[in-house]
């Protein structure tokens, strides 16, 4: 039976990209896993991440296209690299620790660099990156830095950033922070924001690899 | 399941259509089956009104269909209004079905997995299908203009289908009906500039999105615009085809773009061909009629595939006869990626021989001990005066000892008694031992000197030891033979249960070739008179189409039917029974055995290669250790001796450090 087991383990790591040349729709996720996240909050967190790569994976073009890496902030933790759904490891994020939304964000636009990096050295096209940040809290380190790497990243064009409230989120900060319109989330709908994501995303990786960005009004989820 | 929301449905002979089950949903409409069975077509209903325009233009497509258009294309077979002779709000196109979009064709992941047996010359035959397919389009006057990986499908023959007609180019005398859609991928580089598509559309245009998809299926699924950029800035694919960067091709590196790794290029294909794509990618397709036409792609393709050979060492692959080498197997043994799935055997070693070639590897066994203590040294000579001053030194050191004696002595003798101020008399002999030992001679700066090397040869050797013990030692062997052990089990699994797997076949082959046998009795051959032709019909609408599909549970099920009939079907599929005769000669067939093959050779190929990149690895690892034995050991043992010596002439001065 130990052969067995062994047999049936999947070598962990990308598909090469010389197996699956397509273009590439690269989105991170910088998910607060703070502590006042914990409960309900997070559950549904969870089962709305597990949605959203359902949704990726059902679609022929967007499995091959939309890469996802996923950081959890609080403590700041690369939960999974750029990977395409295929590779969806299911983490079940828990609620611990503060809410370290500088840290997070430069790490994972350190994340989209290096990315971009193995892109380009390896002949693939891509999309400018989505950046999503996903906080109920306000951050308790230092985030003006952070902020400054956004609005960098957003004028040069290097990826897109947006920034999404939860209940009590620090909306004054988030407007600090992105050059769009932060959003807030309706109660704890992650669901119907996962599923309006994996929707953006897949008309998206459908698209052309440009610098125009198509998303859909947010609607279902968000307070105007 | 609710039914659909078109009750007022005629086609244009005023007959009232009735759909049946939604079978897709896209941006601008809905596909329905059409009730009552018409199995061979399908009806596309629209979400809005239609423009007058676009109801002309369907109304146009219509009535320009013919065989060759339906055998290639979903082609608008005939329009549906709302109400009798309403406006137009649909129309009815043939039901293609067991196909797939092209983008899993030349995608090698998803090409392995929904057409494991598709070869080069597969891909050939569906670029020149594809071909064949736009030259029909363009010589009945039409233009695709929305060429894309989503609406172009392919069968597992390697035929081409072309869907989303609806969207084609539609031209009269006086009159263009744009497609007002296209994506940017395919989109040629005169029209990556315009924001929208509300421009004539030309059958050039259509070259260059054909020319694209030609050279995605040629190039395991590489975007000739997607290569490697020497520049800083962002270079995404539709700033390459506007900017004519083809990566791939003869002036590539002065439009500062090269191939990616792990591709093929143009050298892979006759001249006939890699000059054509020149053609398409470069300027000289801007001018009208520049790129090549479907018919020219049609020419050289059908050439090349009758230009092909097989691989000696690899069945599945086939390249062009010219080639001096296996390109598959050059791209395979270099990636380490599978880019067709093998037709004939799972692996391409011989597991037992390998691992003869890893026991041939010799270890180098425990490292050779080498060590200060194996050095026996005399102290180096001190010279007269420091001799001298050392004997003093010893002189004064012992009557020192003698002193310090009797001051212990003394005190324990006078503190026994009544306490003095006088009693601390007994200290005194202790002070002059004390000035006696801190007296100052000529030796102390030898011994400080002696202390300083060894020190300095202990620092050094405790460097040099663990640099040996890295580098010389047999840690890192023993690891790595490890290391293939479990990959050699891991192999061995696998190839175990591949075989079980082939076991398991000879075992079942006699219930599959009675389930082949079932699957050929067609219920429309069935006599029971109950079986109406209607009663037929629902069967076949509930999936029960041969003997083999049929069972109790599954007729009681349909509306109609009750246990008398599914007794007497069930009579009938045993009555076909009794007529299988089991073929031993036939066993397991070769496609059965394919399908393993196709399971079980991405699993075990990644093992493969790293028990042959592994077992590499652990010869140079032992040569590295016996190249760093001989080169280090001199060093080493140097470092050794100059412990030791260091070590003795310290002892010299009695009080020696630890040795290491």
């Amino acid at each position: 039976m130990s052969d067995d087991t062994m047999f049936d383990q999947q070598p962990l790591g990308p598909v090469t990209f010389a197996e699956n040349p397509e273009p590439r729709c690269p989105c991170l996720l910088l998910l607060d896993t703070s502590g006042s996240m914990s409960g309900k909050p997070i559950a549904e967190l969870n089962a709305g991440l597990r949605s959203f790569y359902e949704e990726l994976q059902g679609d022929s073009l967007a499995v091959k296209r939309v890469e996802v890496a996923l950081v959890s902030f609080g403590p700041v933790r690369v939960i999974s690299e750029f990977n395409t759904a295929d590779f969806f490891l299911d983490p079940t994020l828990e609620a611990e620790g503060d809410t370290p939304l500088g840290e997070a964000i430069l790490q994972g636009i350190d994340l989209v660099r290096k990315r971009k990096d193995e892109y380009r050295a390896n002949g693939i096209s891509f999309y400018r990156p989505w950046i999503f940040l996903i906080t109920d809290g306000s951050p308790t380190d230092e985030w003006q830095r952070a902020a400054a790497a956004v609005r960098e990243g957003e004028s040069s064009k290097s990826f897109a950033f947006f920034a999404v409230g939860v209940q009590n989120a620090d909306m004054s900060v988030l407007r600090q922070i992105t050059v769009r319109q932060p959003l807030k989330l309706q109660g704890l709908r992650f669901r119907e924001f996962f599923q309006w994501l994996s929707n953006s995303m897949k008309s998206a990786s459908r698209s052309n690899p440009g610098d125009r960005i198509l998303l859909s009004p947010p609607s279902g989820w968000s307070e105007i | 399941m609710s039914q659909p929301p078109h009750h007022n449905l005629f086609d244009s002979r005023g007959n009232h259509v009735l759909l049946g089950k939604k079978v897709g949903s896209g941006g601008e409409g809905d596909v329905y089956e059409i009730a009552p069975h018409r199995m061979d077509v399908l009806a596309k209903i629209y979400h809005k009104p239609l423009t007058t325009e676009r109801q002309e233009k369907l109304r146009l497509m219509v009535s320009g269909c013919n065989d060759d258009l339906k055998e290639f294309a979903a082609w608008p077979l005939d329009l549906l209004h709302t109400g009798k002779n309403g406006p137009v709000c649909g129309f009815v196109m043939p039901r293609i079905t067991d196909c797939e979009p092209i983008h899993k064709v030349y995608g090698p992941s998803h090409r392995k997995e929904s057409f494991p047996n598709a070869d080069w010359k597969f891909l050939i035959r569906t670029a020149k299908n594809l071909a064949a397919a736009f030259y029909i389009i363009h010589k009945y006057g039409y233009v695709v203009g929305d060429v894309n990986e989503g609406n172009i499908l392919v069968t597992k023959k390697a035929c081409v289908r072309l869907i989303d007609c609806d969207s084609f180019q539609v031209q009269t005398r006086d009159k263009i009906y744009h497609c007002e859609v296209g994506v940017a991928q395919f989109t040629p580089p005169e029209l990556q500039k315009s924001r929208d598509f509300k421009m004539l559309r030309t059958q050039n245009h259509d070259n260059f999105g054909l020319a694209i998809l030609i050279f995605l299926l040629l190039f395991m699924g590489r975007h000739p615009f997607s290569g490697v950029y020497k520049g800083t800035d962002d270079m995404p694919i539709e700033r390459a085809i506007a900017e004519h960067r083809f990566a791939f091709g003869r002036s590539a590196a002065l439009k500062a773009m090269s191939p990616p790794p792990n591709s093929v290029g143009l050298s892979i294909v006759p001249g006939e061909v890699s000059s054509l794509f020149e053609q398409a990618f470069t300027e000289s397709g801007l001018q009208s009629w520049g790129r090549p036409s479907a018919n020219d792609w049609w020419n050289v393709l059908d050439a090349l595939e009758k230009r092909l050979k097989k691989c000696p060492t690899e069945s599945v692959h086939t390249y062009y006869t010219d080639l001096t080498a296996c390109p598959w197997c050059t791209l395979e043994n270099s990636s380490g990626i599978l880019l067709f799935l093998s037709s004939d055997t799972i692996t391409k070693i011989d597991v037992a021989a390998e691992w003869q070639k890893v026991l041939a590897i010799k270890p180098p066994g425990p490292i050779p001990e080498i060590s200060p203590r194996k050095y026996r040294c005399l102290p180096a000579p001190l010279t007269p005066e420091i001799a001298r001053a050392l004997r003093f030194r010893k002189v004064r050191q012992a009557a020192a000892a003698l002193l310090l004696a009797i001051s212990a002595g003394l005190t324990w003798w006078l503190w026994s008694g009544t306490y003095s101020t006088k009693d601390l008399a007994g200290l005194v002999p202790a002070a002059i031992a004390g000035i006696l030992l801190m007296y100052p001679g000529q030796d102390t700066a030898e011994k400080k000197r002696r202390k300083k090397e060894f020190e300095d040869a202990r620092y050094s050797w405790r460097l040099w030891e663990r640099k040996w013990k890295a580098e010389a030692g047999d840690a890192e062997f023993t690891a790595q033979l490890g290391a293939l052990t479990a990959l050699k089990g891991r192999y061995e699994a696998i190839e175990r249960k591949y075989k079980n797997a082939l076991g398991t076949l000879q075992h079942t082959s006699r219930e599959r070739q009675q389930k082949k046998f079932l699957e050929n009795c067609f219920i429309d051959t069935c006599t029971i008179p109950r079986l109406s032709e209607n009663r037929k019909a629902a069967l076949r609408s509930f999936g029960i189409e041969t003997a083999a599909d049929i069972a109790p549970y599954k007729i009681m099920s349909i509306p109609g039917f009750d246990s008398v009939l599914a007794n007497e079907l069930m009579n009938w599929r045993m009555q076909q029974e009794s007529w299988f005769i089991y073929d031993e000669k036939k066993g397991v067939s070769a496609s059965d055995v394919q399908g393993l093959i196709h399971t079980f050779q991405p699993k075990i190929r990644p093992v493969e290669r790293e028990l042959l990149i592994g077992i590499e690895k652990l010869h140079t690892i032992q040569q590295k250790i016996f190249k760093n034995r001989v080169k280090f050991q001199p060093v080493i043992e140097k470092s050794a001796r100059d412990l030791a010596q260091t070590h003795a002439n310290l002892s010299v001065f009695a009080l020696t450090g630890k040795l290491f």
